[in-house]
């Protein structure tokens, strides 16, 4: 518990300060260890503070939302496949 | 003969499945949200991270000021003697520039057109480096007139982008060189109108027929009455089966190093 609550810290630090791969690492740190669904407030939060609509991501303003419950959904799917988390 | 299946686990199935409609409701719900507001949590998200970003800010300064304090002597003497060369330099150029600008100011003020400008200095609180959107967050908001659309400029002539969502006491600034942002601008002294795209991190392409005459090191400046320099050309692509070339820069500044911006306020 103190794990999460710490990774969770460091995630609304980087997204704060870090570049946004260095939050996406986390991210994916956070949802090895646990099925973290507050990753999607995360990428809410990351989404209003710096989106805005881009030709690049045809003016979708949660690419960081649809990123983490994407990888959330995969996590999870993986969970249930790989024996490690099973045994 | 007798074979044995492994059990299918009818629950878990059904767990899955109500967890993949749950969520293709939320992106389908965000999409609807995107449709009809623009960023509808974006005032709350900056009223949680203002202070932090402000709060680091200050403790940054104060780290910088006591760590100075700790340097050798012998550094010191080595930066100082350098940088009293470089000012020596810089000195003749600023008093040669002073008097171009004077002399197109007069030039201009003959010509009856306005050319005071208000500006605003702003601290940057968040580079684009922290999102893929290629934004820059800054530390005034509308509390000290700042609107959308107002430009913002880097060391005085160096514009890097508008703002395009404005807080209480904070912006968010868009970027030129924001990915498939378009924007009008005049290369060098033949002052050929050209478009350049952003292409993410500072760095931009345009697209111009072959046999426009550009070289490099040319100066891109925005369509405007004052100057506002936009980049310096650093490579042109030229292919003999293309009747365009590419013209790619980056701008002067580096903005993730930027500390202090200007905004220009809009009358």
């Amino acid at each position: 518990m103190i794990l999460r609550i710490f990774l969770n810290i460091f995630i609304l630090t980087s997204i704060l300060f870090f570049p946004w791969w260095i939050t996406l690492g986390i991210v994916l740190i956070l949802l090895a260890i646990y099925n973290a669904y507050e990753v999607i407030v995360w990428g809410v939060f990351a989404d209003a503070l710096y989106s805005i609509p881009l030709v690049e991501f045809f003016n979708i303003q949660f690419i960081f939302t649809i990123t983490f419950v994407l990888l959330l959904v995969i996590s999870s799917f993986l969970k249930k496949k790989v024996i490690f988390y099973n045994s | 003969m007798k074979m044995n299946f492994r059990p299918q686990n009818r629950l878990g199935k059904r767990r899955v499945i109500k967890k993949v409609v749950f969520i293709l409701l939320l992106i389908f719900l965000l999409f609807i949200v995107n449709m009809f507001f623009s960023n509808p949590f974006s005032k709350l998200a900056n009223w949680v991270a203002s202070p932090i970003w402000s709060a680091k800010q200050t403790s940054f300064n104060e780290v910088g000021n006591f760590t100075s304090l700790l340097r050798s002597k012998k550094s010191l003497y080595k930066e100082n003697k350098a940088l009293r060369e470089q000012l020596i330099e810089v000195e003749y150029l600023f008093i040669s520039n002073s008097a171009l600008e004077l002399e197109n100011n007069s030039l201009k003020e003959l010509l009856n057109r306005e050319l005071d400008k208000d500006t605003v200095l702003a601290t940057v609180l968040s580079r684009p480096n922290a999102s893929p959107y290629d934004t820059l967050v800054i530390d005034t908001g509308y509390m000290d007139g700042i609107q959308i659309g107002d430009s913002v400029l880097a060391y005085g002539d160096f514009v890097i982008g508008r703002i395009s969502n404005v807080y209480s006491n904070s912006s968010q600034v868009k970027l030129f060189s924001s990915p498939g942002e378009k924007t009008a601008v005049i290369i060098g002294t033949e002052d050929v109108p050209a478009i350049a795209e952003g292409v993410g991190a500072g760095n931009f392409s345009i697209k111009i027929p072959r046999d426009t005459t550009v070289i490099q090191d040319d100066i891109i400046v925005l369509p405007n009455i004052n100057l506002q320099v936009f980049g310096v050309v650093e490579h042109i692509i030229t292919s003999p089966a293309d009747s365009f070339k590419t013209i790619l820069f980056k701008n002067p500044v580096n903005i993730n190093h930027l500390k202090w911006v200007e905004v220009l306020q809009s009358k």
